[in-house]
């Protein structure tokens, strides 16, 4: 069976805790979970911020570095909010659609995720706001514009240092 | 198991290294930037002085009789040629090894993308590498082309 996912961005797609491939196709994307026996299904849409897992510090810390003071790494996703919802059902043989409405932090809306067609189960559809990530990357940002501060200003003395010497 | 923390790692590094390689690649377009610099100089030169044209015919050559105006009409522009010729002599080296960076980088940013089989966002990167490999390529051959021009002149 196919699923199809539309504004998914970064949430992961896994089935029986492996992740699933996701296709490109005719400007769509999809996937495509196994059926057992009796033509059950079960996926899981999950996504978790970069920092809330162990060890943020120094991965943030060495792409910072590897990132030339992280200007050259992609940016870290603004929502802080996680998702890990299920999506189980028997196969209708017609194609799943799901659309996700991603958290918008100025407007502070908690969105998740929608099936286009009823009859299946959905469990956690809403993210949920994760505060220590919210923290850390904070935290983060502060210490990066900070650093990076110090670097450009360790630069310009140093050329002043050579200029007059 | 393959955690979503390892997952976003991998994605992390893709990213990461596909920025890099498209900084090598405009680095290695410098000396091709400079000599484009040159001629467009020469270009605005050439304006400066249909500009003093027109006004000279506005005021019908009246303005001629100021000295100050006069001087304008003789000024030299500043001889930017040797920057150019020192920058594309200090790239000799420096652009096969930029070139070189550029390929692997976008290679493993290919493969790494492709193992990814993260859909729409693998597909771009995967593109964008291509069009960065092949730019490099085309940086060096205009380098290649261009320089026994500006090094000889």
């Amino acid at each position: 069976m196919k699923i199809y996912l539309y504004n998914r961005k970064d949430i992961k797609v896994f089935q029986n805790s492996q992740p699933l491939k996701i296709n490109y196709k005719n400007g769509r994307e999809y996937v495509e979970p196994q059926v057992d026996e009796q033509g059950r299904f079960e996926v899981e849409f999950v996504k978790k911020s970069e920092f809330s897992g162990g060890l943020w510090f120094i991965k943030a810390l060495l792409f910072w570095i590897i990132g030339i003071m992280g200007f050259f790494t992609p940016k870290y996703a603004k929502c802080n909010h996680s998702l890990d919802c299920k999506v189980s059902g028997v196969d209708g043989n017609v194609p799943l659609n799901v659309s996700f409405i991603h958290p918008n932090p100025k407007y502070g809306v908690c969105a998740g995720v929608k099936l286009k067609e009823e009859g299946y189960l959905v469990e956690g559809a809403e993210y949920i706001l994760d505060k220590k990530s919210c923290a850390r990357k904070k935290f983060y940002s502060f210490l990066s514009g900070i650093a990076r501060l110090a670097v450009i200003v360790l630069a310009v003395v140093l050329i002043i240092k050579a200029i007059i010497g | 198991m393959e955690t979503i923390q390892n997952m976003q790692l991998k994605e992390r590094i893709t990213g990461t290294l596909l920025r890099l390689s498209w900084l090598a690649a405009i680095v290695l377009f410098v000396p091709m930037l400079s000599y484009v610099m040159f001629a467009a100089m020469g270009i605005a030169k050439i304006l400066y002085m249909v500009v003093l044209v027109i006004i000279i015919m506005a005021t019908a050559f009246l303005i001629l009789l100021d000295e100050g105006f006069r001087n304008a009409l003789n000024a030299e522009s500043a001889d930017v040629m040797p920057i150019v010729r020192n920058v594309y002599q200090s790239y000799t080296t420096i652009i096969y090894i930029l070139l070189a960076v550029c390929v692997v980088l976008g290679v493993l940013t290919i493969i790494l993308a492709m193992k990814e089989h993260n859909g729409k966002s693998s597909r771009k990167r995967i593109i964008s590498s291509s069009v960065m490999i092949v730019l490099a390529l085309i940086g060096c051959i205009v380098y290649a082309t261009t320089r026994s021009k500006v090094l000889g002149a």
